[in-house]
């Protein structure tokens, strides 16, 4: 048998045993929760799995309005590193062992991982519709029925944003200028409607199409009068260099203030803080069962919420980004 | 929508399988439910390859190149080798598996992942050509083509989870895991599987054997109920 043959077949053995623990693991998952079909505790395995392999990325990269975007429980794996990530080992003063290997994923990491996924965003999150366009013989990029009616039809209230595009990178859904905010609607509470142009009758959103409604867009409506916060008797440009003037002022405001009337800046510890060695403990114990030397861990790989890889890349993902401040003082 | 009870515990793993597992597991311990972990239930796509006779003819007129002869890389110069014969770029794992979550995370990748998956193509093969690739290009060495395959079909798996389509993970599978569950769910419960096949037969005179009904002709109203209180 030639070398690619007996490569091919070794690999065939080892995809027939992934699928063999995979089922071995659906089992013993259905043990714990009965009554569950396998194909949701699979589909529960694979996110885990996603986001235990790419360290938390996977929840980033799958962004948009897709599974992982919006679990709860993807966001509860990446708070591991919030309390535990620490130690002289992850440290710089690390020279030898796992801290040097942590190190080195850490650089890594920040140099070429944080690029490719902010380049994806959302994108995956759109690849539900992709899946759709294949199997329904459409391009592959075509956009698809909105929540509450079809792209092109008239009165559409939000529609899918095409795939891959800008929309679909923030995770938003399109809203048609027939949607508007009425102070006196849901008896007198208040509450989205959508006006049909022809015959002009207004219908409640349902909760659903609420929820779907980009932040952009509900952040600017005025609650009180129903209308745009930056809506008013001046035109677009007269609009823009309004809004600019006041950011600028009020920027300005809070730089001096900050500048003048903070107390003195003070150095804050980050994440890698010295914290002890109790985070390891998890990984000295693998190495330890496995006769694995443990200055050598980063040549065997392990997988799991203490693997130093996973809370590396995780930390990457949820750690918070350089902010703005905003004209109302939050930041973005 | 849950909050959790607490933070994850820490757990290493060999396998992606077994992390994955204690994975959604602590999630249970901490108050979440398969439901939250899944995701909103909705209708998968079913992969279903297509018939193509292009492709088909690509596959013979590949074929028909023919295979290399036994022993035909002995006679390569060895001032030339393939990129395969050489050191390859990345020996670490970890190294390998990030480069490989780097490329494979990327919009235009994804697509043709997806496509593949919607075509019937089972995660296996994908992972295959993905890492195969990978070697013959001499990135990787072929003990880490072996290493990452886990990992890789794992992230592709997620891929077709989050595009929402019912895949194949090593050949034609796609109704394993449910035809299974059906199976099991008949061997747990055999009460309500004899059940079922009882209720499902229609009692009719051949049901009952010839010489008991030749007997009951016979002895006709003598017969005694057996719910009769019997000689007083």
């Amino acid at each position: 048998m030639g070398f690619f043959k007996s490569i091919k077949k070794a690999f065939k053995k080892i995809i027939k045993g992934v699928k063999k623990v995979v089922k071995k693991v659906v089992k013993g998952v259905k043990k714990v929760v009965k009554k569950i079909g396998s194909s949701k505790i699979l589909k529960a395995l694979a996110i885990a799995a996603a986001i235990v392999v790419t360290g938390g990325a996977a929840l980033t990269a799958f962004g948009g309005t897709g599974t992982l975007a919006s679990s709860t429980f993807g966001q509860w794996m990446m708070t591991t590193s919030q309390s535990i990530l620490g130690g002289s080992a992850f440290g710089t003063g690390a020279t030898t062992g796992i801290g040097k290997f942590i190190q080195g994923a850490g650089n890594f990491a920040a140099k070429t991982l944080a690029k490719p996924f902010g380049a994806v965003g959302g994108a995956i999150g759109s690849t539900a519709r992709v899946g759709a366009n294949i199997v329904q013989g459409k391009d592959l990029l075509a956009a698809g029925p909105g929540v509450g009616g079809v792209a092109t039809t008239p009165g559409a209230i939000l529609t899918a944003p095409t795939p891959f595009s800008a929309e679909a990178f923030s995770g938003q859904i399109a809203v048609a200028d027939t949607v508007s905010y009425d102070p006196t609607a849901n008896a007198g509470k208040g509450g989205y409607i959508n006006t049909d142009p022809t015959t002009k009758v207004a219908t409640p959103l349902t909760q659903a199409e609420v929820d779907s409604l980009p932040h952009s867009y509900t952040s600017q409506v005025d609650k009180v009068t129903g209308k745009s916060k930056s809506s008013s008797s001046l035109n677009v440009g007269e609009q823009i260099t309004a809004g600019a003037i006041g950011m600028g002022f009020g920027l300005t405001e809070r730089a001096i203030a900050g500048r003048y009337l903070s107390e003195d800046p003070r150095g804050t510890s980050d994440s890698l803080f010295v914290e002890g060695k109790s985070p390891l403990d998890p990984i000295r114990v693998y190495a330890a069962e496995n006769n694995i030397n443990f200055a050598d861990i980063y040549s065997n790989p392990t997988y799991g919420t203490g693997d130093p890889s996973y809370m590396m890349n995780t930390a990457l993902f949820s750690q918070a980004t350089i902010g703005s401040p905003t004209s109302t003082g939050a930041t973005v | 929508m849950t909050k959790a009870k607490r933070n994850p515990n820490l757990f290493v793993h060999g396998n992606v399988s077994e992390a994955a597992q204690a994975a959604v597991l602590d999630g249970l311990d901490a108050g979440f439910t398969i439901d939250e972990m899944a995701g909103r239930d909705v209708p998968k796509i079913r992969a279903e390859a297509e018939f193509s006779q292009e492709n088909l003819d690509e596959l013979v007129k590949l074929k028909s190149k023919g295979s290399a002869i036994p022993g035909q890389s002995l006679v390569n110069n060895p001032d030339t080798p393939y990129p395969w014969e050489m050191p390859p770029e990345i020996t670490n794992p970890r190294e390998a598996l990030d480069s490989l979550v780097e490329d494979i995370l990327q919009p235009e990748v994804i697509k043709n992942i997806v496509s593949a998956l919607a075509g019937g193509m089972p995660v296996g093969d994908i992972a295959m050509a993905i890492l195969y690739s990978k070697f013959v290009d001499g990135i990787i060495s072929v003990d880490l083509l072996m290493l990452l395959a886990e990992p890789v079909m794992y992230l592709i798996m997620a891929v077709g989870e989050e595009a929402n389509i019912k895949y194949n993970i090593e050949g034609d599978d796609l109704d394993e895991f449910d035809d299974e569950e059906k199976l099991e769910e008949q061997e747990l419960n055999p009460i309500e599987k004899i059940k079922q096949e009882t209720l499902s037969k229609p009692i009719t005179q051949n049901s009952v054997p010839q010489n008991l009904l030749d007997k009951v002709k016979e002895q006709g109203p003598e017969i005694r109920s057996m719910l009769s209180r019997g000689n007083e």
